[in-house]
């Protein structure tokens, strides 16, 4: 495997099309995308061995046609390029009316770039026999754990993906793997059920399939832990987040609230909080495709922009926010490499890639000593964010309460963290020196324009309201 | 293309049977911020899935691929060929795939034949803006998705499917502006046919709600009253009951429900619960008159006066479980309604629920609830716009006591209450 050879064959078309089309409009750009991999799924009464679900293969175009931009998405180019390229002008023309409607926003930079990156598994190769054969040996063994488990799910999944960006001065080509891996174990005991999930992902699918087994145990005893797992009083409580967890307050709190398109729209307090203290003094946080080798580090954006590591906040005052070209044309700020699509056929937005917090210098036993009671919040379940009202809603799958500074053996499950971004960061007392960043997740922005994300950090503690 | 396919696919020997699901698909997007339009879009995209079967011991294996329409026939066998080879280790217990039938399928009907999508995505702007009209409100962004699906399904039993299908999406962002603070919300319509004083009054209704937000206040402390849930979530928790009589859920063994007994609980205090499958609900974008097996849909009551009625699902798992026919994966719910008008639930004190950062229903922990971004609290005396409130709540406890809102709305994948009435959330 390597660069994809179906890109390879349309790169000279590419070129002619982007050629033909510049002859109309000033500004003209061309990603190319083939994601391909392959994903194996075993469970107690089904294997599915197929495509990655992120499997993709396609063009999109993005013209400057006078005042703002229009795209076109289609799946190849066609060899008579003059015949297609009057077809795209048809495609994207708009009518008067709406073209009266159009924003003026400039012409794109194109500084001249021919460069081609490449991150290949350097691991191990398995076939898919041997994949089947770990999956099946790692529900097998969950299966076995407790006579409670009535389904156990193993996955391993890697995407390959390939791109390239051309323009009138850039020639782009990005080559990059990554894999998760993922345990799922289910207990019933007569009306009770439980669920659990571990994972696992690098950018080398031989060191997934060595470390997934080590979570086959730890997987089982926290799903039977989840079977007797009380629900939280609610209230006001000191926490503990694990990296998952702080994790996901970055992703909402500041991650969402930093997007630029956001600011464009006028629809991020964020904005307006540029240079002010929007966390505590302990507080860093970064974002981009090159802060960390995790599932959204790639080499350029689908803008044709190079990936960075961007510090949004430093020492707990909020300094800049990430953005996609369009954005970044209108605000007159330098792109930061966050222009991503879910697909070919959908629009770039201002999006996260790998968002985390800094780590600090407490220790982890010095933090749940400190707390007299309260709780240590484990395994993101899914999050909200409110960028314009700074609203923020967390899930956690399941807390451990803490008092008098010990882990005692009571789970509460489900854990809901709700409040006010600022009042959340800037509770923020104690920063651990770990620092673990999870790319196992998926964003979408509003609900929908699905990307793969990762975040995470160290361990934080906090004051917070849980439900 | 298909016809190629289809030739490669029954000249495999290895292959017992096959399906493809073909689809060519034409979109027009638009994008504005503000009243100004940023960017237009247009796609034109082909999708083609191709799924084998390989028998082999008592196993039926198989695997899907995506053959595209750029490849030669050398390429379109390689993929074939590696799908045979996935499958043969895929150790699944024999099932059968459908049979030709003689159930008739109907074509959705949808008024978006009538002009081209450009045309209607001219008068969605105006109608969307028709409802921008306010001095401290506006509509800060809307999005507008419209696709045009031409769909074939083949299997390798003779069954042929061809048919249109209509779907749109606006979203849409409102903000409301009160002493210098800007308030917001969000809505998201989808549709199968276009009605554009229904999309008018759609953004209107969310605009008056995003001033109610700019009017909210916090909710007083230890306010005890029962809840009214509405709004766009309502659908999340009527899956729930429908997820736990799928074929797979009760295959796996995951189902908490049996056949001819309650899924409401033992001690039915608040309105029985009537539920129906079904492949059309007015307006919903989901709609389909066939599944991914090719299964013709049609109504089915799945639960009817919280009785447990019927399994339902797809087909592989209907035939472990025996069914003679399965019903194929319905995309709509239609639920009857209740016993209660909204006046009727109104007149006590409530807090009216209507906009979530979302409704979560977990089946696991049996916890209901959420953050709730603007509701109505009606103390008995005067009703007024509240925010920063979580309301959480125990399933089994809500699916006794719940009531159902005579008034019937229609959105998404969902016909259905407007509004249900819970008595027993945590207000936090």
């Amino acid at each position: 495997m390597g660069y994809s050879s179906f890109l390879k064959s349309r790169k000279e078309l590419a070129k002619e099309l982007v050629k033909e089309l510049l002859h109309d409009y000033k500004y003209v750009s061309l990603l190319g995308s083939h994601i391909e991999g392959e994903t194996v799924m075993v469970n107690k009464v089904s294997t599915a061995i197929g495509s990655s679900f992120d499997a993709q293969c396609g063009f999109v175009l993005k013209i400057y046609n006078g005042a703002s931009y229009s795209e076109y998405s289609f799946k190849d180019i066609d060899s008579n390029v003059k015949d297609f390229a009057e077809k795209i002008k048809k495609e994207i023309t708009l009518s008067t009316y709406l073209s009266k409607k159009m924003v003026n926003v400039g012409i794109m930079e194109d500084k001249p770039h021919i460069e081609k990156f490449s991150r290949p598994d350097t691991g191990k190769k398995y076939t898919t026999e041997e994949l089947v054969k770990v999956c099946t040996s790692l529900r097998d063994e969950m299966l076995a754990g407790d006579k409670l488990v009535i389904n156990a799910v193993s996955v391993i999944g890697q995407v390959i993906v390939s791109k390239m960006f051309i323009s009138e001065h850039k020639d782009l080509e990005q080559y990059y793997t990554w894999t998760n891996g993922y345990l799922m174990c289910v207990m019933r005991d007569k009306d009770k059920m439980s669920m659990e999930r571990s994972g696992v992902c690098y950018d080398n699918m031989e060191k997934v399939i060595n470390e997934l087994p080590s979570k086959v145990k730890h997987t089982i005893d926290i799903t039977k832990k989840m079977l007797n797992a009380k629900h939280i009083t609610p209230g006001e409580y000191d926490i503990i987040c694990t990296p998952s967890i702080s994790g996901l307050i970055a992703h909402e709190a500041f991650g969402h609230g930093v997007e630029m398109d956001m600011f464009v729209k006028n629809r991020a307090q964020a904005k307006n909080f540029i240079g002010q203290y929007v966390a505590s003094p302990l507080v860093t946080m970064h974002d981009g495709g090159k802060a960390y080798n995790s599932v959204a580090s790639y080499f350029f954006d689908d803008d044709g922009i190079l990936a960075k590591d961007t510090v949004i906040i430093e020492k707990g005052i909020l300094k800049k926010g990430i953005s996609d070209s369009l954005s970044a044309l209108q605000l007159g700020t330098i792109p930061t490499g966050n222009g991503r699509r879910e697909s070919y056929k959908r629009k770039a937005y201002s999006r996260m890639t790998n968002t985390f917090f800094a780590p600090g210098s407490d220790k982890l036993d010095d933090m749940i000593k400190s707390i007299k009671h309260g709780y240590m919040l484990f395994e993101t379940n899914n999050g909200m964010e409110d960028p314009k009202n700074w609203g923020i809603q967390c899930v956690a799958e399941y807390g451990i309460e803490i008092i008098d500074g010990k882990l005692t053996e009571n789970y509460v499950s489900p854990v809901v963290m709700s409040g006010y971004v600022p009042d959340l960061l800037k509770s923020i007392s104690m920063v651990s020196d770990d620092l673990e960043v999870i790319g196992a997740g998926q964003c979408g922005k509003g609900y929908k324009e699905w990307v793969r994300v990762s975040d995470g950090g160290p361990y934080l503690k906090a004051r917070v309201k849980l439900g | 293309m298909i016809e190629k396919i289809k030739k490669i696919l029954n000249n495999n020997k290895k292959i017992n049977a096959w399906k493809i699901n073909y689809s060519e698909i034409k979109s027009c997007e638009l994008f504005y911020v503000l009243k100004k339009l940023e960017i237009n879009r247009a796609t034109q995209d082909v999708r083609c899935d191709v799924t084998i079967y390989h028998d082999f011991d008592k196993y039926r294996g198989s695997s899907t691929i995506v053959i595209e329409p750029f490849m030669d026939e050398n390429e379109m066998v390689k993929e074939i060929d590696k799908a045979v080879y996935r499958a043969s280790f895929v150790k699944d217990e024999y099932y059968d795939i459908p049979s030709k039938s003689d159930d008739e399928m109907i074509n959705i009907s949808s008024n978006f034949s009538d002009k081209s999508l450009n045309e209607w995505a001219q008068l969605i702007t105006d109608a969307v803006f028709e409802a921008d009209v306010y001095k401290n409100g506006w509509i800060n962004s809307t999005e507008i998705f419209l696709y045009d699906t031409k769909n074939i399904f083949i299997n390798s039993n003779g069954v042929f499917h061809e048919y249109k299908k209509y779907s749109g999406m606006i979203e849409v962002i409102p903000t409301w502006s009160k002493n210098k603070e800007e308030f917001e919300l969000y809505k998201n319509y989808e549709f199968s046919s276009i009605d554009l004083k229904r999309i008018t009054a759609e953004v209107n209704e969310i605009l008056l709600q995003s001033r109610d937000r700019s009017e909210a206040v916090k909710l007083p402390k230890n306010v005890d009253v029962k809840v009214l849930l509405s709004g766009r979530d309502i659908n999340s928790f009527f899956s729930y009951f429908a997820n736990q009589l799928q074929y797979a859920t009760v295959y796996q063994k995951m189902s908490m429900f049996e056949l001819n007994k309650s899924c409401q609980g033992k001690s039915l205090k608040g309105d029985k619960l009537t539920l129906t499958m079904s492949p059309f609900v007015l307006e919903s974008s989901s709609s389909s008159p066939v599944d991914f097996d090719g299964i013709v849909l049609k109504n089915e009551q799945i639960i009817k006066d919280g009785i447990c009625q019927k399994y339902w699902g797809n087909q592989r798992f209907g035939y472990y479980l025996k069914q003679e026919k399965p019903t194929g994966m319905i995309p709509n719910m239609i639920v009857d309604g209740g016993t209660k008008s909204l006046s009727e639930m109104k007149k006590e004190p409530y807090l009216e629920c209507v906009s979530y950062s979302g409704l979560q229903v977990d089946p696991f922990t049996g916890y209901v609830g959420g953050e709730v971004r603007l509701a109505y609290y009606f103390d008995g005396e005067k009703t007024y716009p509240v925010t920063g409130l979580s309301i959480s709540g125990d399933l089994e406890k809500i699916k006794e006591n719940m009531f159902f809102s005579k008034e019937i709305i229609s959105r998404k994948n969902y016909s259905g209450p407007s509004h249900i009435e819970v008595p027993c959330f945590k207000i936090l």
